[in-house]
């Protein structure tokens, strides 16, 4: 089948091509819908990249500062802490992105890299809460396009 | 696509999204994921177009292998995830995992994992190209009608002109008349065109031939 349909760039016989079309069918079927909430974060996360004045070529997250309401990125690395005035860990490891949102709590929430290659976002004890794609966690794994929120600030992961 | 490399995440990026969502769909459903898996699968790939994808795709090859490629990097993403979710061993390839997949058919399950998503991606693209020709009444609605019953609903041509009271002839005109306009048009669509300008190019491929 998978030859059949290289080949519809060239001759298929209207039969093979009416099989194609009835299997396509089968398919279309089995696949779920895609989330209005998808496209919603999608087109948030564009219209924000968009107006970014340089692109970052790293994970990082992005973010309209709430004072200036520029649009902001910052790299994560292998640690990011967010919060109204974070702490750099004594080690010097990591970075830190601090945000003049009074609705935010001094250390928010960090943004780690673990040895897998995967993105965790952790909650420090935040008072008003850390929510990821609409739901308060205390741990999330984080993707490309995941919408955060803390205070009134919103940022999102880049991805890789 | 050349608007969309010059600036990848402006007004056309919503035109790519509704064209590619359901063949992406369809290729992270083939990997084995859950349907929240699938959708996390959609937007890391629509993201990954948006920061490099548009800038590196190479418009002298086909678009859907290189859109595919990224899905199925995304889906092995995905895989990794759930395993740190569920903080125990599944197979790199989880086929077998999930119900979607023990739907999958006999021929698939002979196929390379990569392979078969592609197909699937693949489908899933015929039937988009399908369903835009279709809704945009470029044929009469008796035209369509008889080409459902006679490719989707796999009734037999004499049945279908039996059940339309005409030829057994104009049956097979009508099938081979869709089929014709589709042929181009599905090309277009995997090349990386937008729906309006891969229906141009089908228009343009009608009247040459």
């Amino acid at each position: 089948m998978s030859q059949e349909l290289n080949s519809l760039r060239t001759r298929l016989s209207d039969d093979g091509l009416a099989k194609i079309i009835f299997e396509a069918r089968t398919t279309i079927r089995k696949i779920p819908t895609s989330s209005a909430e998808v496209a919603d974060r999608l087109s948030r996360f564009n219209e924000l990249y968009k107006a970014l004045p340089t692109k970052p070529d790293t994970a990082a997250l992005i973010y309209r500062d709430p004072v200036t309401g520029s649009p902001s990125w910052s790299a994560i690395g292998e640690r990011l802490l967010v919060g109204r005035s974070p702490k750099r860990l004594a080690n010097g490891l990591g970075s830190v992105l601090p945000i003049q949102d009074q609705e935010m709590s001094r250390q928010h929430f960090e943004i780690v890299l673990a040895n897998d290659g995967i993105y965790l976002l952790n909650d420090l004890k935040s008072l008003n809460g850390t929510y990821v794609d609409g739901v308060r966690q205390e741990t999330a794994v984080l993707i490309g396009g995941s919408e955060i929120r803390a205070g009134r600030t919103r940022f999102f992961f880049t991805g890789v | 696509m050349a608007r969309l490399k010059e600036h990848p995440c402006d007004s056309d990026w919503e035109k790519f999204y509704r064209l590619y969502e359901k063949p992406i769909l369809a290729v992270a459903t083939a990997k084995g994921l859950s349907e929240a898996d699938c959708q996390d699968v959609l937007q890391e790939t629509m993201v990954r177009m948006c920061r490099h994808g548009f800038a590196r795709y190479d418009p002298t090859r086909r678009f859907t292998p290189f859109l595919f490629g990224i899905a199925k990097d995304c889906a092995f993403d995905a895989l990794r995830r759930r395993a740190r979710r569920s903080s125990h061993e599944v197979p790199i390839d989880a086929s077998e995992t999930t119900s979607l997949n023990r739907q999958k058919d006999s021929a698939d399950k002979a196929m390379n994992p990569a392979a078969a998503a592609e197909m699937q991606g693949q489908f899933a693209l015929v039937s988009v190209a399908l369903d835009f020709l279709l809704e945009h009444e470029i044929f009469a609605p008796k035209t369509v009608q008889m080409f459902k019953a006679l490719v989707f609903e796999q009734r037999s041509p004499n049945d279908v002109a039996k059940a339309f009271t005409t030829f057994r002839g104009n049956v097979d005109q009508t099938k081979s008349t869709v089929l014709r306009k589709l042929r181009p048009m599905y090309d277009a669509l995997d090349q990386g065109l937008d729906l309006e300008a891969a229906l141009q190019a089908t228009k343009r491929s009608c009247h040459k031939s």
